[in-house]
């Protein structure tokens, strides 16, 4: 038997929201499952586009960027995939963040459920997709006779990483997209300069000297997350220490804020939606 | 709390700001242009309100469009925070205030139950235990594999229903469901909810237009007229003072 007791002030209390959506676990699978097949419903060549999708821009940015940056990075090719890859994961998670709950109002005003449970899918849908496309990356590798290292076994922890950041980005735009709804085409907006702003098709020191653009440009932390795969990837060598530490660190204070801000807006969002 | 009251209001009211909208930034520039008119911003929806529902109890909320019942009972299954008060819940909720929730139109009856019956808490080994019983109820048959946008309205109600039953509730809130599908669907429904309530300790909250249902089925009628609490207490003579009340107040 269980009771619960709802107040103006909705308390902040990690252990039973997550016992929640523990409960809530096979809604949370099949949920996901639907993203993923929606996705793909109804469109020819399916799964395939997990491939293609980076494929093509690979190709596109190569060419692009094979001049600005081909001559002064060795295995240019992995160097870029590696990023853009990542970078996609960013990209599509970010860009539909800001909808999720807007765009789920006809079940969430009907039934109760845990609201971090569309979020959650909505992360590890992308996720799923990310590791398909991840396989073109080892393709590239094998296909250049690049050194496969051990370090490659530092990816899913990075992985892991980027997930965590993304599902907390992903409580921030949700609930605040709820109430400004503009919200997502400042994302997508954002995401377009974002993505000649971080060090993806560059390395940051051929664009500036100047240490503090440098700094900011560096340790941001979307291109300090895609520079840990650089690491393990282009450079076959463990990820840098202390950029590690900061992204744990820094997942953990922005994770705590954007679920803080999450469910103070909790209220709000049922009765704007 | 006594372990026999199901549900618990005290002093619990909902306040909606007019004024709280969501925020479009074109609307925002065209009231920066606009001089400020002052008016009144905020819908008492609620006003705040006390009752008890004990366990086991069948109750009927009454009053017009537009009075507060469907806030009470959003209230109660949390899809809609209190604005003050607070309200007290024992026991598992489960929510009919439309039925098929998340049904997808693209996908087949079969994984619909599975989509919309975890979204009440139900795990996917306990819905395939209860898949036959399901497709059963639901009159389906060989059309639980076909995609439900070729269902028709009856059809979707009566696999939701079917599919929202199966949750074993404690606390069953039920929005006027029962005003959609023909007759002896309706039928089939009160008959289930008679055997709900012989099993089990089940208290079923039901929002109606109905009197006839209120002073058949419930023991307890609860009359929310404009966001106040008119009356609480037996079915017949709540729904004799509502039936005296003059349409227009």
């Amino acid at each position: 038997m269980s009771e619960t007791v709802r107040k103006p002030k909705i308390s902040f209390n990690l252990v039973k929201i997550y016992s929640e959506i523990w409960n809530y676990k096979s809604f949370m699978l099949n949920w996901t499952q639907r993203e993923l097949e929606l996705r793909y419903k109804g469109s020819v060549l399916g799964v395939l586009w997990s491939f293609l999708n980076p494929l093509l821009s690979l190709i596109v940015y190569f060419f692009v960027f094979k001049k600005l940056s081909g001559a002064a990075v060795p295995n240019f090719l992995i160097f870029l995939f590696s990023g853009t890859t990542a970078w996609l994961f960013f990209n599509q998670t970010l860009g539909t963040a800001s909808n999720l709950l807007i765009g789920s109002s006809h079940i969430m005003s009907r039934v109760y459920f845990p609201l971090e449970i569309l979020i959650i899918s909505n992360v590890i849908s992308q996720l799923i997709n990310y590791s398909i496309s991840f396989l073109l990356v080892l393709l590239t590798i094998i296909f250049l006779h690049a050194p496969i290292s051990w370090n490659l076994l530092w990816v899913p922890l990075i992985a892991l990483l980027q997930s965590m950041f993304l599902y907390s980005a992903g409580l921030l735009l949700s609930s605040v997209g709820a109430v400004v709804r503009d919200l997502g085409q400042i994302v997508t907006t954002a995401l377009s300069l974002l993505i000649f702003a971080t060090p993806i098709f560059y390395k940051a020191e051929f664009v500036t000297s100047n240490p503090k653009i440098l700094f900011v440009m560096n340790y941001q932390p979307i291109a300090a997350i895609i520079s840990l795969y650089r690491n393990v990837i282009h450079e076959a060598t463990h990820p840098d220490w202390n950029v590690l530490l900061y992204i744990i660190v820094f997942n953990l204070l922005w994770y705590l804020f954007c679920h803080y801000i999450f469910n103070k807006l909790r209220g709000v969002v049922y009765d704007l939606i | 709390m006594s372990k026999e009251i199901a549900v618990k209001f005290e002093e619990v009211s909902k306040t909606y700001y007019k004024g709280l909208k969501a925020i479009q930034l074109r609307r925002l520039l065209i009231d920066l242009l606009k001089p400020k008119t002052s008016e009144e911003k905020i819908i008492q929806s609620l006003e705040p309100v006390s009752f008890e529902i004990n366990k086991g109890e069948v109750v009927g909320i009454i009053g017009k469009n537009g009075s507060g019942k469907s806030t009470t009972l959003k209230l109660i299954a949390g899809i809609s925070h209190p604005t003050t008060g607070k309200i007290t819940i024992n026991g598992k909720i489960t929510t009919m205030l439309s039925l098929g929730a998340g049904f997808h139109p693209d996908f087949t009856g079969r994984e619909n139950v599975f989509l919309n019956g975890t979204l009440f808490g139900m795990s996917n080994y306990y819905l395939h235990s209860r898949l036959q019983s399901i497709i059963e109820f639901s009159e389906l048959g060989a059309k639980i594999d076909e995609p439900v946008r070729t269902y028709s309205a009856g059809m979707l109600s009566r696999l939701g229903f079917s599919v929202a039953i199966q949750t074993q509730p404690e606390i069953l809130l039920i929005d006027e469901v029962l005003a959609v599908g023909d007759n002896a669907f309706q039928e089939k429904c009160l008959a289930k909810f008679e055997e709900i309530k012989k099993s089990a300790e089940t208290t079923i909250i039901l929002v109606t237009h109905s009197m006839e249902q209120v002073t058949k089925h419930c023991q307890k009628a609860i009359w929310i007229n404009k966001g106040k609490l008119m009356g609480v207490g037996e079915p017949d003579e709540i729904v004799d003072k509502y039936k005296a009340l003059p349409v227009s107040s």
